[in-house]
């Protein structure tokens, strides 16, 4: 027989990461099981980016100009490349709805009874769905910025490179916790569909994606700027696309931290306020 | 006539009891349309500020945009509220085993598969299409004649078909697939490209692309055929052509496939 683990020692530091790793593993298997689903889903998400090249070829060839609030052609598609590519961290499909579903239908409750928690749960089951998304999504992506290597900025310094990928990393914390905090939500109001689809429309447009935010009339930039989703694909993309100073990239990711270290606190009161509140329905 | 008849009564019960359960959630109902709205205007946002960079995208000018948005509104709301609720299930229903239930049933498979489910929230874009349209078309001092109108109801009925057709294909591949949660977003990307005008695709790669869009998966026609009457005035019998071969054709391969899938069915239910 073992001996009892004392707490704070070692072996417990790494049963509780052991604990996590085996969810992680158990949720790249899950996404196997169901691959061509996922293969399917992974890949026409690179659809829009043919349309989205045609349409600002046929603006800028309407307008007759070179450049549009800064952007030239080439600039424009650099940027949806790489706000896609910001997107492919930062987007965190189903799970505030996964987290509503679970506290409506009570089985939130297993949380409550087994040593995990839920939000440690729910990041490795993401990053899991992310490690198993860009293996897929890899070769896409290599193939779209090869074919679109002419409109790309050439590669960044060793500092830009790392603050890019830092950008992209703080993205999908950023993204995890947002989407987490909406998902608590729920503890409060069952139904929460009609607040996330209002939200991922504000998302979407504020984040950059829809639009370069340099190009939203100045009353609605204003707005843009004060809120955080701009760090979801906004400011990863101007980073990568190294039209900003070293200086202001790093004042950005500064305060790219802050609002993600803001989202770990907001969603972990609302986990706990949550929680002291609810009730459990179900067999 | 007597089986028309009876498949009618069918549906008119389906579209009774969707309205009743979607009237017992009159909150919901009324966030789902707000929701809805609020997409349809962030999208008028974007053109509008595509619109103050240049006069005209492809030969369109904006109002000419727009009637293709509405229009392209009005065929996406009719498969959103009286398609979509379904395919998304009957991947559900494959893999929970509950097809049986609907397979026993003696009715058109297809039919009971793919129509029952009514979601009248979305019905909304109806409107906000519809308006958009209207206005547009009072912008351009455009008054439609009557074959104008006769040709565009028509362009649109070929599109809901067409559309129709590839949802219930795309649908029933969850039998093959096991899981098919991508449906919406298969949905999403492949109604994507009608939004778009064709004369955007020009250039070495787009132009080959248009041609497949045009002729072999013609996405590209069935929404702007119907926009164009209105909006440039001109009824393309070559694009209203393309688009009622268009729609009868895979309306006879969703039902060649959808039974021919079925047969590969194995209940998971017992």
């Amino acid at each position: 027989m073992s001996a009892p683990i004392a707490p704070g020692s070692s072996r417990r530091r790494l049963s509780r990461w052991s604990k996590y790793r085996a969810v992680l593993v158990t949720a790249i298997s899950e996404r196997f099981v169901y691959r061509t689903d996922f293969f399917i889903a992974t890949l026409l998400r690179f659809a829009p980016i043919a349309t989205t090249i045609l349409l600002w070829q046929a603006v800028f060839a309407g307008s007759g100009r070179s450049e549009l609030a800064g952007y030239r052609f080439e600039d424009v598609v650099a940027y949806y490349l790489f706000t896609t590519l910001g997107r492919a961290f930062s987007s965190m499909p189903g799970l505030a709805m996964g987290i509503a579903r679970e506290i409506r239908e009570g089985t939130i409750r297993r949380f409550l009874l087994q040593p995990i928690d839920l939000l440690g749960y729910l990041l490795a089951c993401r990053v899991a769905h992310k490690l198993v998304y860009y293996l897929i999504a890899a070769v896409p992506f290599v193939v779209l910025f090869t074919l679109c290597g002419s409109y790309l900025p050439g590669w960044p310094t060793p500092g830009r490179f790392a603050c890019g990928i830092a950008a992209l990393v703080l993205a999908f914390l950023l993204g995890f916790y947002l989407e987490a905090s909406l998902g608590m939500l729920a503890f409060w109001f069952l139904e929460i569909s009609g607040v996330l689809y209002i939200m991922m429309g504000v998302n979407y447009f504020f984040s950059g994606h829809m639009i370069p935010l340099e190009l939203l009339p100045s009353a609605v930039r204003a707005v843009a700027w004060a809120l955080p989703f701009q760090y979801l694909a906004y400011f990863p993309a101007t980073v990568w696309l190294q039209k900003t100073s070293m200086e202001t990239v790093l004042a950005g990711l500064l305060v790219q931290a802050a609002w993600v270290a803001a989202m770990i606190c907001l969603s972990r009161i609302l986990l706990r306020r949550g929680l002291r509140r609810y009730t459990a329905f179900g067999g | 006539m007597r089986t028309l008849r009876r498949y009618a009564k069918l549906y008119l019960a389906f579209v009774r009891c969707t309205l009743a359960r979607e009237l017992s959630f009159r909150g919901n109902f009324l966030m789902r349309a707000a929701v809805e709205f609020l997409w349809f205007c962030l999208l008028v946002l974007f053109y509008d500020i595509i619109y103050g960079q240049t006069a005209h995208v492809g030969g369109w000018t904006q109002f000419q945009y727009m009637v293709l948005i509405g229009t392209f509104f009005l065929v996406t709301g009719l498969i959103d509220t009286l398609v979509m609720p379904n395919c998304a299930e009957l991947a559900e229903q494959v893999r929970t085993g509950n097809l049986d239930h609907a397979l026993v049933k003696p009715v058109d498979e297809q039919f009971i598969l793919t129509l029952p489910r009514l979601d009248w929230a979305n019905a909304s874009n109806l409107l906000y299409g519809g308006g958009m349209v209207a206005y547009s078309l009072f912008r351009l001092e455009h008054w439609p004649t009557a074959a104008e109108v006769a040709a565009y109801c028509w362009g649109i009925f070929c599109a809901f078909v067409f559309f129709y057709s590839v949802l219930s294909m795309l649908a029933i591949s969850a039998v093959y697939l096991v899981r098919n949660q991508s449906i919406w977003e298969q949905w999403f990307y492949v109604n994507l490209f009608a939004r778009y005008p064709p004369e955007i695709f020009t250039g070495t790669w787009a132009k080959p692309l248009r041609t497949v869009l045009t002729y072999v998966f013609p996405v590209l026609v069935v929404v702007s055929v119907p926009a164009r009457v209105l909006a440039h005035r001109v009824i393309s019998v070559q694009g209203l052509l393309i688009a009622t071969v268009a729609a009868g054709a895979a309306f006879a391969l969703s039902r060649f496939v959808f039974r021919r899938v079925l047969l590969a069915y194995r209940g998971a239910s017992a």
